[in-house]
C-alpha cells in the first residue's frame, strides 16, 4: 500500500496550460499516473499533449466524474480562487504547488478545506510520490526509478529538494519507499507532519518514517505530543535543519516562509529535545536518517 | 518585512489604535529645528532590534535643550551594531499598568490568533500567563467571541469594551495590511477603559506585496542598512514573473566562506553543516525552483565578488527538476567573470548533471580555477569538510 496516491488516482491539473502545469502533467503520466483533465479559465476546449482542457472544474467534472485529486499550478495571485474551486467541487486531495501565496489566503483555504472535509497538501509543495504507483508533481524528476524504489519507509519533508536528497540517501542504503510527501515550506500547511504520520500509521506497508524538519513553527512539537499519546507507534527518525538560525534576529524567515525565527520557541534545539523525549531518533546529519532507519525496518 | 516602531504606529493610528503624541526626527540635523513642547518626553531610537530599554536606546528629556542633547547622543553611535535611522520623540504618559495584545498566525491552529496578557513589557515571552484565542479565518472577527475571551481572562467593565474594540482594530489592521504579526507591547492602561499603544511591532507578509502599495524604505532583517551586494540581489526576483524560480535571497555575514545553496531546506541544513566543521559563512544565499541562467548568473556574480573570501561552496541536493546544466551555466558565467583564486567545492546532482559538471570543469580549466565537483556519490554534508580541508592546506 501507500498513502494519498496510488493506481486509482485520477488527476486534474489546474493551470495545465502554464509551463509548470504542463511539465507536471508530463511527469505524472511518465510515472504511472492517469491525468484525466486540465483546467485553465479561458482556455477551455484546447488540449495539452492530448489532455483535454476545461474552463472550470465544473466543466471538467461533467466529462470526468472520476477526478479524485488535483494539482494546482497557478500564479500566487490566482491560487486562493483555484483552491476554493477545488474545495467547492469536493475533490478529496488538493495538492497545492504554488509558492508565495499570501498567508491570509492560505489560512482561509485551509479552514474551508477543513469544513468541507477535503485534504490540502501544501501550499508550496513539490508533490507526492508513491513508489511504482504514481506521483503528483515532479519528485524524482525525469528518472524517479533511480531514487524511489518500492519499499516500506515513508518520507515526510518540509523541503522539496531535501525530500529527493533524503530519498536518494535511503536508496544508497538499499531502502525502498512507500510514499514520499512534501508537505510544503510555508508557515501554514494543509497536511502537517502529524497528519501525514497518522496516514503512515494506518498504512500496513509502511514500517517506519523518516522526517526532514526545519526551524520554525510548532509542527515537530505536535509530533512529539502525538508520539507520547501513542498515535504513531512505528520507528521515526528525524533531522531538523536550521540550528544556525539562533544567531539571527527574531521575526525573520530563512530558506522557507515557514522557517520563522521566534524568540523562545520553534528552535531546532527545542524540537530535538521534545522529539527525543518522546521516543523519536534525532540525527545530526541528514544522511544518517538512512543508516538509522535501515536498522529498524 | 519588519516595520520600525514609528511605521507600525502610523498604521495603528490609521486603524484607530491610540498612541502617545509624537514627532519623528529622521536625521541628526533636524534636532535643531524640532517643534515640540510637551515635557517630560521620551526619545526612542528607531531600530529593528528589541530590548531598547535595556541597552540605552530610550532616554527621557525635561526640556528642549535636554531633548536635543539626548537626541545627539542617540544619533551619535549605532544601537547594538544597528544604524540609527531616526528617533521618535513622544509625550511621557503616566500609566497604571503594562498589558500585552497581539495578532499572529498559529501553526497549531492554522489560523490567526489573538494573544493577550496582563503582563506586558520586556519579559512577556517568559511569561506563562498569555491567553490565546483563535479567530476563524473565514468567519472573521466575531465580537461576542472576543468578548467571551476577555471575560475568561478576567477583564471587566470599561476595560472589557475598550479591549474588544482595540482587538477589532488590531484584527482589521492585521487582515487588511496582510500582516504576519501585529503586536502592541506594552499596551498601557492610563485609566479604566483608556489605553495607548506604547510600542508597535508589525511584520508584513512579503508574499502579499502584489496587492499593496507599500512605500517603506528598504531594510535588512539583520538590523542594519542593507549592504550594496544585498541591495543588488534584491532586484533579481522582481518583475512580472517574480515567482518563477527564486534567486534573490542573500544575507551577508562576517565569515569567509562564500556559499551558494540550492533549495530552502538544503540551505539551512548546510549552514549548520558548515558550522559543525568550524567554517564561517560569508553569506547565506539560496536559489530554488528552476531559475533561468541569467538570474543564477546575476546572483552568483554577487556572491563571488565579496572580498576576503577563503573558499567557495556551491552545494545542492539531487535535484528533482532544476536543470543542472542551465543553473551551472549561470554559475560558470559568473566564475568566468570573477575568476576567484580560492578553492571551490561543488556538490550537485539531478537532471542534466553531466552537462552542468562539464560546463563547470571546462570553465575551471579555462580560468585555471581550483574547482572540485562532487555528485550524488558524496553527501552534501561531507563536502563541507572537504572544502575546509582544502582551505587549511
Amino acid at each position: 500500500m501507500s498513502i494519498l496516491i496510488d493506481e486509482s488516482t485520477r488527476l486534474l491539473i489546474q493551470g495545465i496550460t502554464g509551463k509548470e502545469g504542463r511539465r507536471a502533467s508530463i511527469a505524472a503520466r511518465a510515472y504511472h499516473t492517469i491525468v484525466v483533465a486540465g483546467v485553465t479559465p479561458g482556455k477551455g476546449s484546447q488540449n495539452i499533449d492530448g489532455i483535454p482542457v476545461y474552463d472550470s472544474i465544473e466543466h471538467a467534472f461533467k466529462y470526468h466524474p472520476d477526478i479524485n485529486a488535483t494539482a494546482i499550478y497557478v500564479p500566487p495571485f490566482a491560487a486562493a480562487d483555484a483552491i476554493r474551486e477545488a474545495i467547492a467541487a469536493g475533490i478529496p486531495l488538493i495538492n497545492v504547488m504554488t509558492e508565495r501565496i499570501p498567508i491570509r489566503d492560505t489560512a482561509e483555504c485551509l479552514a474551508l478545506a477543513h469544513r468541507h472535509k477535503v485534504r490540502i497538501v501544501g501550499p508550496a509543495s513539490l508533490g507526492i510520490i508513491s513508489s511504482g504507483k504514481g506521483r503528483i508533481g515532479v519528485a524524482g524528476g525525469d528518472d524517479p526509478d533511480a531514487i524511489y524504489a518500492l519499499g516500506t519507509v515513508g518520507v515526510i519533508s518540509r523541503s522539496g529538494g531535501m525530500m529527493n536528497e533524503v530519498s536518494w540517501q535511503l536508496r544508497r542504503k538499499g531502502i525502498g519507499i512507500s510514499t514520499a510527501i512534501h508537505v510544503g515550506g510555508d508557515l501554514l500547511i494543509g497536511t502537517p507532519y502529524a497528519d501525514a504520520l497518522k496516514l503512515f500509521e494506518a498504512d500496513p506497508d509502511t514500517k517506519g518514517v523518516v522526517l526532514f524538519g526545519e526551524v520554525g513553527g510548532e509542527y515537530e512539537c505536535v509530533v512529539a505530543e502525538m508520539l507520547l499519546k501513542k498515535q504513531f507507534t512505528k520507528p521515526l527518525v528525524v533531522f531538523i535543519g536550521g540550528k544556525f538560525a539562533q544567531q539571527l534576529p527574531e521575526g525573520m524567515t530563512i530558506g522557507h516562509a515557514g522557517a520563522l525565527i521566534e524568540k523562545g520557541k520553534g528552535s531546532v534545539q527545542e524540537k530535538e529535545t521534545a522529539l527525543r523525549a518522546s521516543g523519536a531518533t534525532v540525527v545530526d546529519r541528514y544522511e544518517d536518517m538512512a543508516i538509522v532507519i535501515k536498522d529498524v525496518v | 518585512m519588519i516595520l520600525y516602531e514609528h511605521e507600525g504606529k502610523n498604521l495603528f493610528r490609521s486603524y484607530g489604535i491610540k498612541t502617545p503624541q509624537s514627532v519623528l526626527v529622521s536625521a541628526r540635523e533636524e534636532l535643531a529645528h524640532i517643534v515640540w513642547d510637551i515635557f517630560p518626553c521620551v526619545l526612542k531610537v528607531q531600530v529593528l532590534k528589541g530590548k531598547r530599554g535595556l541597552h540605552s536606546g530610550i532616554f527621557f528629556a525635561e526640556n528642549t535643550e535636554d531633548l536635543s542633547q539626548k537626541g545627539e547622543m542617540l544619533f551619535a553611535q549605532p544601537f547594538q551594531g544597528e544604524q540609527v535611522c531616526a528617533i521618535l520623540v513622544e509625550e511621557k504618559i503616566s500609566i497604571l499598568a503594562e498589558w500585552y495584545l497581539s495578532m499572529t498566525y498559529s501553526t497549531r491552529y492554522f489560523s490567526p490568533v489573538l494573544l493577550f496578557s496582563f503582563s506586558g513589557g520586556n519579559h512577556v515571552e517568559e511569561q506563562r500567563d498569555i491567553f490565546e484565542t483563535v479567530i476563524h479565518p473565514v468567519r472573521g472577527f466575531e465580537e461576542f467571541r472576543i468578548r467571551n475571551f476577555f471575560l475568561k481572562c478576567g477583564v471587566r467593565g470599561k476595560d472589557l469594551l475598550a479591549l474588544v474594540s482595540l482587538s477589532r482594530s488590531l484584527y482589521t489592521l492585521f487582515s487588511e495590511e496582510d500582516a504576519r504579526l501585529a503586536e502592541i507591547n506594552p499596551l498601557v492602561r492610563l485609566s479604566e477603559g483608556e489605553f495607548r499603544a506604547l510600542d508597535a511591532k508589525v511584520i508584513l507578509d512579503d508574499d502579499s506585496e502584489y496587492r499593496h502599495t507599500w512605500h517603506y524604505p528598504s531594510r535588512t532583517v539583520m538590523g542594519r542598512a542593507p549592504t550594496p551586494r544585498e541591495q543588488a540581489v534584491r532586484v533579481i526576483d522582481t518583475g512580472e514573473f517574480y515567482y518563477r524560480g527564486t534567486a534573490g535571497k542573500y544575507i551577508e555575514f562576517d565569515g569567509n566562506i562564500a556559499c551558494l545553496f540550492s533549495g530552502g531546506g538544503a540551505s539551512i541544513s548546510m549552514m549548520d553543516a558548515l558550522e559543525a566543521v568550524g567554517g564561517r559563512a560569508a553569506n547565506y544565499t539560496e536559489y530554488s525552483g528552476n531559475p533561468p541562467r541569467e538570474k543564477v548568473y546575476e546572483l552568483a556574480k554577487i556572491v563571488f565578488s565579496k572580498p576576503n573570501v577563503k573558499g567557495i561552496w556551491i552545494v545542492g541536493g539531487v535535484a528533482n527538476f532544476t536543470h543542472i546544466g542551465e543553473t551551472m551555466a549561470g554559475i560558470a558565467d559568473a566564475l568566468r567573470d570573477v575568476a576567484p583564486s580560492v578553492p571551490i567545492v561543488v556538490r550537485r546532482a539531478g537532471p542534466f548533471e553531466e552537462e552542468g559538471r562539464s560546463r563547470m570543469e571546462q570553465t575551471a580549466r579555462e580560468k585555471n580555477l581550483n574547482l572540485s565537483w562532487y555528485g550524488r556519490e558524496v553527501s552534501m554534508t561531507d563536502t563541507a569538510k572537504i572544502l575546509m580541508d582544502k582551505i587549511s592546506i
